[in-house]
């Protein structure tokens, strides 16, 4: 019986000085679709992050299917090699590979022997209940873990910045969600999300590149290159390919994302308010002379250059107002009928009891490597202070970028690592007894 | 000292050296031992007294740590956790010791589990309510175990099949209500504890109080921006009134105190000269001004100006004046004839009013209600009154609610007079009647 044991009674609380942890080499798994993290419970950092992006070329005749996985491996310039994602939306699309990427980012620095080790994985809110047991059927059929639990990546966020309660604003590569949280509990209903998240950005700026006719190269495509004055031609000696051995365009995509991510981190920015980015009216824009900050120089791999002005405002603006999100390139999302950040978080509020209104606008946690973009903060600071001029709004960011970045594994590796948290694991008992669905009624 | 040694050293003096007492060589030594390394004998008997201005780093190396003994050892050990209802074993690193290793895990104290009532079919009922099911009452109380009673939680989850849509007051009214009613059936209520009728109490619920209580947290939270400042503009209104309320008291006080002026009855004809004046400044200085060195001060200045000789200017103006002292008081009456006489209308539209009677002093209006009655019907009045839940001062004592007032007080009284005699002529007839009938039937 459970409760033959000593429990402290309901309405003690438990004391702030005992010292909650208790490590049991547990192993956190945090797979998102830019990058998979996996590191040892209880640690700061995981010490495992490799892309979510791999390299694949595909059966010929006698030889078989290869795959290329790992930060070393994938960027090899290989003929034939498409680069693809098992993931999409924010979920596991393709379980051929998902498992191998999972394995793989476990076992090239933590351990080999799964076996010994109980797994925490993440998940996003809006996972459903057949991925679900998919994930537990892998970590136990396959993986062969002694005990397996599958914890919200939104409450796992929150977690890391010490809130069970509050406002979980996640900008992810292949969507932003927002995710309210209660006592480490999910709101289901107030769960939104809409795909602006860093792809969303990457493609913006590719598509701006497109339609101001600056060329986008990637450096592996750059064999040596001369210093050129801005706005001139590259200088430049391209590497060429001897026909049939040239990569594919999915390997050039990938490697001009990392362009476009060096971009994104050092010249694009958002634009603070007050309100929307004013509209862009020709070359000489109202925008351009109302920001008083002065551009920002950007060098492309072959050494072109060239200053940006507004327009690293606009490539932006598009998160937060998706009417004026560029729209010249196919599979961009619908301007009109996309939500936009504050569109989203108002719909996340309305759903939420209004006894928790105050407490979770006063915890509003920012995270996500996407929210690392200039200004973000201080835009969504200001749009919720705007859209509720009532309650007090506290918006919270970690200003440690590893801790923005991998706050979902961060919060996965406190978790484990408490020692009120072991009694809710799934064993591997409970698992053959049960089968999958014990994951529908544990994981909650 | 030691610099004092060093002269006598370098002057090579050294009987009287020897003759000196015992003490100083002791204090000496003193100071030699105070002194710290890397110091010189000289410069540290210069620095006297006083610690030296800066750190003095000791090129030494850490004391080497005493340890306890052997190092404790851990050990990577198995363990199970009493609140898991599996036997499943973790292992974790434990501290290696000789006690028994079958105690307890230390962690499952926090295994607290909320105490959610169930109940039978026979309980059940009673419990019946025309909104829920049976089924649907079960699942509330499953989804209340599985959450720990987190109603916001569990209104988040609630998806009972074909089940109507509840709002989290829904809810927490049928939990409550099935607790409360299962607590009474259990234990009747005149049965129960102290502690138990607490908890009976506690469990009454008011949806329709917090329902409108939600409507109203929403309506505070749905501000806008404009009344939101508003109200901060109220607030720190509010706040300032409040800081200075104390100092607007003060200040009406000391108002109301200058204002308490000498009588002022009798006509200002004796003022008019400057005799008058010098006579009602003396009257004032002495008589209102309460603070003794304002008043000596006043008082020498008085004097210096009575005592010396008047100058010419002063003397010029009281010749002057006594002249005209006598012209003046037949002028100051005539003024007062001249006065013309205000019709009615006049009087309201300018709001003059004549008093019949005027004590000294300022005065409220309401405390000056003449009281028309008098004596026990006084007192009978003012019951009526209070009855008719009329105030006993008003709170507008214009000359008109006053006077209004002042005549409700007299009809009052007309009446309970009126009811008193009626009373008692009703009484004499009745003892008529009754001394009448006698006869009759003597008769």
């Amino acid at each position: 019986m459970s409760h033959l044991h000593q429990t402290l009674s309901s309405n003690q609380a438990p004391s702030t000085v005992e010292y909650g942890g208790d490590e049991i080499s547990a192993i956190v798994l945090d797979p998102g679709t830019a990058w998979t993290r996996a590191g040892f419970a209880g640690e700061d950092t995981p010490k495992s992050v490799i892309p979510s992006d791999y390299g694949v070329i595909d059966a010929v005749g006698d030889e078989p299917r290869k795959l290329f996985i790992g930060d070393n491996d994938v960027h090899a310039i290989r003929p034939g090699m498409e680069i693809r994602n098992p993931m999409s939306d924010g979920i596991v699309s393709d379980w051929d590979t998902a498992p191998l990427l999972w394995r793989a980012a476990i076992t090239s620095r933590l351990t080999t022997t799964l076996a010994e080790h109980p797994l925490l994985m993440t998940e996003p809110s809006w996972n459903p209940p057949k991925n679900r047991e998919k994930t537990i059927e892998i970590a136990f059929e396959d993986f062969d873990v002694p005990a397996f639990y599958l914890a919200k990546s939104g409450v796992c966020a929150g977690f890391a910045s010490g809130k069970a309660t509050g406002l979980v604003i996640d900008v992810g590569a292949s969507n932003i969600s927002i995710t309210p949280i209660h006592d480490g509990l999910v709101l289901r209903k107030g769960c939104t999300r809409s795909p602006l998240g860093g792809s969303f950005l990457s493609d913006q700026i590719r598509a701006y590149f497109a339609s101001a006719a600056i060329p986008l190269t990637a450096h592996y495509q750059v064999l040596s290159k001369n210093a050129v004055e801005a706005w001139k031609p590259a200088d430049a000696v391209y590497k060429t390919f001897a026909p049939g051995q040239e990569p594919t365009d999915s390997y050039k995509r990938f490697q001009e994302e990392r362009v476009l991510t060096e971009f994104k981190e050092y010249t694009a920015q958002v634009w603070t308010g007050p309100g929307p980015l004013p509209p862009s009216t020709g070359a000489h824009d109202a925008a351009t002379s109302l920001l008083s900050t002065t551009g920002r120089p950007f060098e492309f791999p072959d050494g072109y250059n060239l200053v940006f002005n507004s327009e690293r405002h606009r490539v932006a603006e598009g998160i937060f107002h998706p009417p004026s999100m560029l729209t010249n390139y196919a599979g961009h999302p619908d301007p009109s009928s996309t939500l936009g950040l504050n569109a989203l978080i108002h719909a996340s509020m309305k759903d939420v009891d209004i006894e928790l209104k105050q407490l979770i606008l006063n915890n509003v946690v920012i995270t996500g490597a996407g929210s690392l973009v200039y200004g973000f903060t201080d835009r969504v600071n200001a749009e919720i202070a705007a859209a509720f001029p009532g309650p007090r709004v506290r918006v919270m960011a970690a200003g440690n970028s590893v801790e923005r970045r991998y706050a979902g594994w961060l919060g996965g590796s406190i978790l484990a690592s408490l020692g009120a948290f072991h009694q809710l694991w799934i064993s591997r008992k409970e698992y053959d007894e049960h089968g999958a669905g014990i994951v529908e009624k544990r994981c909650k | 000292m030691s610099g004092f040694q060093d002269v006598r050293d370098v002057m090579d003096i050294s009987g009287p050296s020897e003759s000196t007492p015992r003490a100083p060589p002791l204090k000496k030594q003193k100071t030699v031992e105070k002194r710290p390394d890397g110091i010189t004998r000289e410069l540290f008997a210069l620095l006297g007294e006083n610690p030296p201005p800066v750190a003095i780093v000791e090129n030494k190396f850490k004391e080497k740590p005493k340890w306890m003994g052997k190092a404790n050892p851990w050990e990577w050990k198995d363990f199970t956790n009493p609140a898991r209802t599996d036997s499943l074993i973790l292992r974790h690193w434990e501290r290696k010791s000789k006690e028994p290793p079958d105690l307890e895990y230390r962690f499952s104290k926090f295994d607290v589990k909320v105490d959610i009532p169930t109940y039978s079919d026979g309980e059940y009922e009673i419990l019946k309510d025309l909104d829920w099911s049976r089924e649907e009452t079960d699942y509330l109380f499953d989804l209340c175990r599985e959450y720990d009673l987190r109603f916001i939680i569990i209104w988040d989850r609630y998806d009972f099949p074909n089940g109507k849509s509840r709002s989290v007051e829904d809810l927490k009214a049928r939990y409550y209500s099935v607790c409360r009613s299962l607590m009474e059936l259990r234990t009747p209520l005149n049965r129960m504890s102290p502690e138990e009728t607490q908890i009976f109490n506690m469990l009454n619920f008011d949806k329709e109080r917090e329902t409108s209580r939600k409507k109203m947290a929403n309506v505070l939270f749905a501000r806008t921006p404009e009344q939101v400042k508003e109200e901060e503009m109220l607030l720190a209104e509010l706040k300032r009134i409040v800081t200075n309320q104390q100092r607007t008291l003060e200040e009406r006080k000391d108002l109301f105190n200058r204002l308490e002026m000498p009588s002022s009855q009798g006509s200002i004809a004796g003022y008019t000269g400057s005799q008058g004046l010098a006579a009602l400044r003396e009257f004032m200085v002495n008589s209102s001004d309460k603070n003794k060195k304002r008043k000596s001060i006043a008082m020498g200045a008085n004097t210096g100006a009575d005592g010396s000789q008047p100058s010419p200017a002063v003397a010029s103006i009281s010749e002057k004046a006594s002249t005209a002292i006598a012209a003046s008081q037949k002028e100051a009456i005539q003024p007062k004839k001249q006065a013309r006489k205000l019709s009615g209308e006049e009087m309201k539209e300018y709001g003059v009013i004549y008093h019949d009677k005027l004590s000294q002093g300022i005065k409220f209006r309401s405390s000056m209600v003449a009281t028309n009655v008098k004596g026990g019907t006084a007192q009978k009045v003012s019951q009526a009154l209070a009855q008719l839940e009329i105030a006993q001062r008003l709170t507008m004592p214009t000359s008109k609610t006053i006077q209004k007032y002042e005549q409700l007080q007299s009809n009052v009284g007309i009446l309970l007079d009126t009811k008193k005699l009626l009373e008692k002529v009703e009484q004499e007839l009745r003892v008529l009647k009754a001394q009448q009938d006698a006869a009759k039937e003597d008769t």
